[in-house]
């Protein structure tokens, strides 16, 4: 059928892709960019592996088509630690700090989710934090060090409600 | 798996997403958030020769209060819009509640409430909470708009094809009424095991005058049960369910044969169903209990 090409923005940069309009966001992120840090599982958007920021919102990318991207901010893992030190988001830091992976296939997906959850405006204490990483699944760890790593990026970004003691106000 | 080939269309008017839906040869399938429609597709249970996207079509998107007081929500409302809305907070809590206990927050940014009613699978949420709501909607037709109760739309021996639900209606909320839902699913979210919403409406007495309590996931439609909302009305809201009321929810229920899947026998889900509708009912009822008591 007919391509279609779509203009957005992804991890700062424009970018123009010409597309089949079957092509999932993910693969197009994937194959057309290059960028293949977000990852395809399940293909239904249970698994959470191939989430993506669109317009600061989280995305299954899997759930939506290449074209539906038009006009849109998309962030991916390549690009959520680029205006931090060392290229690393606060939330990436502490999931390192805290051997929060171990294949690491669940950890972008995680990375995008947690980043969401902490610049959202929900109020967060480590219980809800733990109830909103269920929505990405990880078949490795067990999960505490991935709830341990959100929290500890909770708190530093002073997301914590109310605040941990010990935290400087 | 990929999607097999379809033309792609991606209209800004609702008059030319009418012309494709009437136009001759195969009916598209419509797209809405994709959050349901993607899947069918990539695994090639659905293969629709063309697809509409509705994500162009603005009008769609709007959540408005009309001068009555009625809420007006665009088909193509998220379900995230919905939980953050103030109208829908206000208006219809029992709406934004429902919304955010839908699957998860990336299905939420995503999905909508249009699509979801289209969809009509047995365990959603929103179509349960529009049932105790007692929601309209306005589809738009071949022969032109249609408004109606959403029961009257909602079975698709009825549903013509080339329907497009525009709006749904929810009359308002009044100051005395109160409502909860309550579910149970594997991983506390996605499609619930077992969901019961439930509306109540007290007096300045501390009685019950109004009730509505519904069932999802029981059967192939949220399905009223009208005998426990007869039975609750006069009971005291310092204690809605007593034993005889209790005795009337057990009864009602028994009469259901629901379904039994990997996640859950019939008699396992019919039993959680009881639970859920106890736990809802005494939720709304301790909203509506005048302070203190």
């Amino acid at each position: 059928m007919a391509s279609r090409t779509t203009h957005f923005a992804c991890n700062g940069e424009s970018v123009a892709i010409t597309v089949d309009p079957r092509t999932t966001a993910a693969e197009a992120i994937r194959e057309q960019l290059g960028l293949t840090g977000t990852h395809v599982a399940c293909q239904t958007g249970v698994c959470g592996t191939c989430t993506v920021l669109v317009d600061g919102e989280p995305v299954r990318s899997c759930l939506m088509l290449a074209v539906q991207l038009d006009g849109s901010t998309v962030t991916t893992v390549e690009g959520v630690g680029a205006d931090h030190a060392d290229g690393l988001h606060p939330v990436q830091r502490a999931f390192v700090e805290h051997h929060s992976f171990q294949c690491g296939f669940c950890a972008p997906g995680f990375v995008l989710s947690t980043v969401a959850l902490l610049e959202g405006d929900e109020p967060l204490d480590r219980e809800v934090i733990r109830d909103a990483l269920a929505d990405n699944l990880c078949r490795c760890t067990g999960y505490q060090a991935i709830v341990d790593g959100a929290t500890a990026a909770a708190e530093r970004l002073g997301r914590l409600d109310p605040p941990a003691g010990g935290v400087d106000a | 798996m990929h999607a097999a080939p379809f033309e792609y269309h991606d209209p800004t008017s609702l008059d030319e997403v009418r012309r494709l839906l009437d136009r001759r040869g195969p009916r598209p399938a419509l797209l809405a958030g994709g959050q349901s429609l993607l899947p069918a597709l990539v695994a090639r249970s659905s293969e629709p020769a063309a697809l509409v996207d509705l994500g162009r079509i603005a009008p769609l998107r709007a959540i408005e209060t009309t001068a009555d007081g009625e809420l007006e929500i665009g088909a193509m409302a998220r379900y995230v819009d919905l939980q953050r809305s103030p109208l829908v907070r206000s208006a219809a809590p029992l709406l934004a509640a429902a919304a955010g206990l839908v699957g998860m927050r990336a299905v939420r940014t995503r999905g909508t409430i249009g699509g979801c009613l289209a969809f009509a699978d047995p365990r959603a949420e929103l179509p349960l909470a529009l049932t105790v709501l007692g929601a309209d909607v306005t589809v738009s037709t071949a022969e032109g708009e249609w408004r109606g109760p959403l029961d009257d739309w909602r079975p698709v021996a009825r549903r013509r094809e080339g329907d497009l639900l525009l709006r749904i209606h929810v009359p308002p909320a009044g100051p005395r009424d109160a409502s909860a839902i309550r579910e149970t699913a594997p991983l506390g979210r996605g499609f619930a095991t077992a969901v019961v919403a439930v509306r109540l409406t007290g007096d300045e007495h501390g009685a019950i005058v109004g009730a509505t309590v519904a069932a999802g996931a029981v059967a192939p439609t949220p399905i009223e049960l009208p005998q426990v909302a007869a039975a609750l009305r006069g009971r005291p809201l310092a204690d809605p369910l007593g034993s005889e009321a209790a005795a009337v929810l057990e009864a009602e229920l028994s009469a259901l044969d629901p379904p039994s899947d990997l996640h859950a026998g019939g008699e396992h889900r019919r039993h959680v169903t009881t639970v859920l509708a106890r736990r809802a009912i005494a939720a709304a009822a301790r909203e509506l209990r005048p302070e203190g008591t």
